[in-house]
């Protein structure tokens, strides 16, 4: 039965250029998880907010067409209805949180729909306890991690028991164990509790097998809508990238039914392996040892108030290459990044960049010649245009006029030059904060979590931008969970555990038997081939799949 | 300083016992003006963030105010022509006249500062024994909408340093050099700074306000989900803070804790100041002797 009908739903920003939702046609069953995916500025936040009875009453507009939610109209609800019938978590647990214990959190969004205090009690014991979150009742949300504090999102949500639960790009500012926790309570709140979920997410791998339907949305148009094998071959007859790595695999090679997770994908592997295939080339192909633009010896650094970030770190950075680090969070992957960008210096040992002790160096000057972009690419940015931030770079680095220019054509961001930065997608944001730094020319470009709340379109595109710099000379380092990206693109790697350097050399030597720092792909082929990549498994698949139906 | 929850017996009274502690010590501080009392409003406050650990943190908060102090120190002597004991004797400047530095003057800093400092104790004591949850209770039925206020702008601050020091990375990163330069380009610089703060602030606000109207906040009367419980150790800290109020306004009004600093300085130690002082000083010591106590005693645990 239909919980959720929409009809030709039409919307459009205040402001905006295009329609941001066109003609959508959708429903969402009772009990149902819908998993809505697509590009950036594809529609589905918008779609979500729809959902949430959020467009146009919280942001105005231009809005047409119905929205009914167990069989009334969205549009004539009292927002206290409203708030009891969808319930919606954000993107960022920070920009959500308004108290500053858990227990008065979860209780927040019940204060404003005026129930009675043994209600209230009842409600945020029986939601903590469910979540696993009853620990941490009186805990201050400052002190949990990105998972915990996620996690307390859904909490207060859940506890105002909306017929439909919204997630909008829930786990994009997770690490992969945080985004993993996370999806997993999703699914039991399905399973366990039949709570009817839409989620929107870019992370496919961690989700596709979740949802009983997928839609995928482009252009604010429904462009497939229908069980997650089947959008997945649609999506890759279009030649669109929103499909996780292994049924990808699967469906670029032919498969009629693509494997939505790893385990499905093995089995079909091993009923393959006996037959003649060719060997992989792949991404991590080294070749041989490059010399060192940067070198870590025996770091050890310690924050204010905080832990030890790095205990006796030593690492040499391979010039010309593109170095991927690995690492959970508080590994030290950042602060190693910010001591080769001279941003911070070591308390003991020495950081050496390009031939120089980044301590006798100023980090402002050490700009030019290595680029540090953090994991907010908005941090970057504070013109009012993108020619703007990029010439202001130019001044302050002290280069030529046509370095701009050069940069504009390189990451191909002429269209966005008069654009406000603030008013651009993650991707593009992400993009022109690089181009601020790329003005200088620097040498060494480091990149701290570069794919963070990209789609799967926009890291192609960084990954392909990346090469481009690493062919013309430039060594990349990225810091990143995102391993399916690295296997993809980068050479060789890194793993920081505690502070320590736990692994280093060619990629796929560091990948070789990884359980949890290897691809999708490299996890589905352990044991069967030293394959990493989405190309290296769809050849190895073809030419077992021709030699099996020649025989 | 930013309130920590440490699970302390001073954590743990009720906010108007908290409120009604620093209060006093506050308008005490503001209404005496005698030296001896002052320095004892300063101790009492220094207990109290002893027994709330956080002696260190406030240590910090006072280095950062030592300059204003020392201004006071030096200024005042300097501009003030009042005191007949002259300790030194400087040259005639246009404006200001000849300068005198007089010990009444330098006495007369000494105690501003020390007011200064007890009441910049006092909103210590404040801000590491309340959580700001609980004052937003305690006003979240009456003015919610105030309260919400309240709240966010205490979840905005720490945002808002963390903000600082990224996007001060991220600029040192582009090749921003803070600290070089003429004062203007340094202002300049740090604009740059303010530019991305106040940004990333509008859009953060644009955020939590949508996550709160989602959450049904102006969609009708709220309820409240906490409810504060006044126990025996509430009524003693008011109770000892009533009676130093009461000590204290007595001794100012009756001349007993009024010091003259003008033309010469009275003396320190009169019995007539230090008899209420007897009073004062261990009934506004009663939160951190209860502390004292709780980690101490199971006994007493048990009756407060």
């Amino acid at each position: 039965m239909a919980l959720v009908e929409i009809e030709n739903l039409n919307y459009r920003y205040p402001g905006g250029r295009g329609p941001a939702l066109s003609g959508i046609n959708l429903r969402v069953d009772e009990g149902e998880f819908l998993l809505v995916i697509g590009p950036s500025g594809g529609g589905k936040s918008s779609l979500g907010r729809a959902l949430a009875g959020l467009l146009p009453r919280f942001h105005g507009g231009f809005f047409g067409g119905r929205l009914r939610c167990a069989g009334r109209d969205l549009g004539a609800l009292q927002p206290r209805e409203l708030a009891r019938t969808v319930g919606i978590v954000f993107q960022d647990p920070e920009k959500q949180l308004i108290a500053t214990t858990v227990e008065r959190e979860v209780a927040f969004g019940l204060e404003n729909l005026g129930l009675g205090r043994a209600e209230m009690r009842r409600r945020v014991a029986e939601v903590l306890d469910f979540l696993g979150l009853g620990h941490l009742r009186d805990s201050p949300v400052h002190t949990l991690s990105g998972g915990q504090q996620q996690k307390v999102c859904l909490a207060a949500a859940l506890a105002m028991r909306p017929r439909v639960l919204v997630l909008d790009e829930p786990t994009s500012q997770l690490d992969p164990g945080g985004a993993e926790d996370f999806l997993h309570t999703l699914r039991r709140l399905n399973e366990e509790l039949g709570t009817t979920i839409v989620l929107i997410e870019h992370r496919l791998e961690r989700c596709f097998h979740l949802a009983d339907r997928v839609v995928l949305l482009d252009g604010g148009k429904v462009l497939l809508d229908g069980p997650p094998a089947a959008v997945a071959r649609g999506a890759v007859a279009r030649g669109l990238p929103f499909v996780p790595a292994v049924t990808g695999v699967f469906a670029r090679a032919g498969f009629a039914e693509p494997p939505l997770t790893v385990r499905d994908g093995r089995r079909l592997l091993r009923a393959l392996e006996s037959a003649p295939g060719v060997s992989p080339g792949g991404a991590g192909a080294g070749s041989g040892p490059a010399a060192p633009v940067a070198a870590v010896k025996k770091v050890w650094y310690v924050y204010p108030d905080g832990p030890e970030a790095l205990r006796d770190c030593s690492w040499q950075v391979p010039g010309g290459r593109l170095v991927a680090v690995f690492g959970a969070n508080g590994a030290g992957k950042s602060t190693l990044l910010k001591h080769l960008a001279g941003l911070l210096r070591p308390n003991r040992g020495t950081v050496t960049v390009l031939g120089r002790d980044t301590r006798a160096q100023n980090p402002a000057r050490m700009a030019r010649r290595v680029a540090f972009l953090a994991q907010n690419p908005g941090d970057y940015l504070f013109g009012d245009t993108v020619a703007g931030e990029l010439k202001f770079s130019r001044r302050r680095l002290g280069v030529q006029p046509g370095a701009v220019e050069a940069v504009f054509r390189l990451l191909g961001l002429d269209r966005l030059r008069d654009a406000n930065p603030r008013d651009l997608s993650v991707g593009e944001r992400q993009l022109v904060a690089l181009g601020a730094l790329l003005v200088g020319g620097p040498e060494i470009l480091l990149l701290d979590e570069p794919t963070r709340g990209l789609d799967p379109a926009w890291k192609q595109r960084l990954g392909r931008t990346l090469k481009d710099l690493q062919a013309q000379g430039k060594t990349v380092v990225v810091a990143t969970h995102d391993i399916d990206f690295a296997a993809e693109w980068a050479e060789e790697a890194v793993v920081l555990s505690g502070g320590r350097v736990a692994g280093n050399g060619a990629l796929p030597e560091v990948l070789e038997g990884a359980l949890y720092y290897n691809s999708q792909v490299g996890r589905m082929f352990a044991g069967i081939a030293p394959v990493y990549t989405v190309p290296d498994a769809v050849r190895w698949l073809e030419a077992r799949h021709r030699a099996a139906a020649a025989r | 300083m930013i309130y920590r929850e440490k699970g302390l017996f001073l954590q743990t009274l009720h906010p108007a016992a908290t409120c009604a502690f620093t209060g006093g010590v506050v308008l005490l501080a503001l209404v005496i003006n005698h030296p001896l009392y002052l320095a004892a409003l300063l101790v009492v406050c220094l207990a109290a963030l002893a027994g709330l650990h956080a002696l260190r943190s406030g240590a910090g908060l006072f280095l950062f105010c030592l300059p204003v102090v020392v201004l006071l120190l030096l200024i005042n002597p300097l501009v003030a022509p009042h005191g007949t004991t002259v300790l030194w004797r400087g040259p005639f400047l246009p404006g200001l006249g000849s300068l005198t530095v007089s010990l009444e003057a330098v006495g007369f800093a000494c105690g501003m500062a020390l007011r200064l400092l007890a009441v910049l104790a006092a909103f210590l004591v404040y801000s590491a024994a309340l959580n700001p949850d609980r004052v937003f209770n305690l006003f979240a039925g009456r003015a919610p909408r105030a309260a919400v206020i309240f709240l966010l702008a205490l979840r905005v601050y720490p945002a808002l340093l963390r903000d600082y020091a990224r996007i001060r990375e991220a600029q040192t990163a582009r090749g921003v050099d803070f600290d070089a330069g003429s004062v203007v380009s340094r202002l300049a610089s740090r604009m740059l700074v303010a530019r991305g703060m106040l940004a990333t602030s509008l859009e953060r606000a644009l955020e939590i306000a949508e996550s709160m109207y989602a959450r049904g906040f102006g969609s009708g009367p709220r309820t409240v989900y906490f409810t504060e419980s006044w126990r025996p150790r509430d009524g003693l800290v008011l109770a000892g803070v009533l009676v130093a109020v009461t000590a204290g306004l007595l001794a100012s009004l009756s001349g007993r804790a009024v010091y003259n600093y003008y033309p010469v300085l009275d003396p320190v130690f009169r019995w007539e100041a230090l008899v209420p002082l007897g009073v004062l000083i261990p009934a506004l010591l009663t939160p951190a002797l209860l502390q004292w106590g709780w980690n101490r005693w199971l006994w007493l645990r048990s009756k407060i």
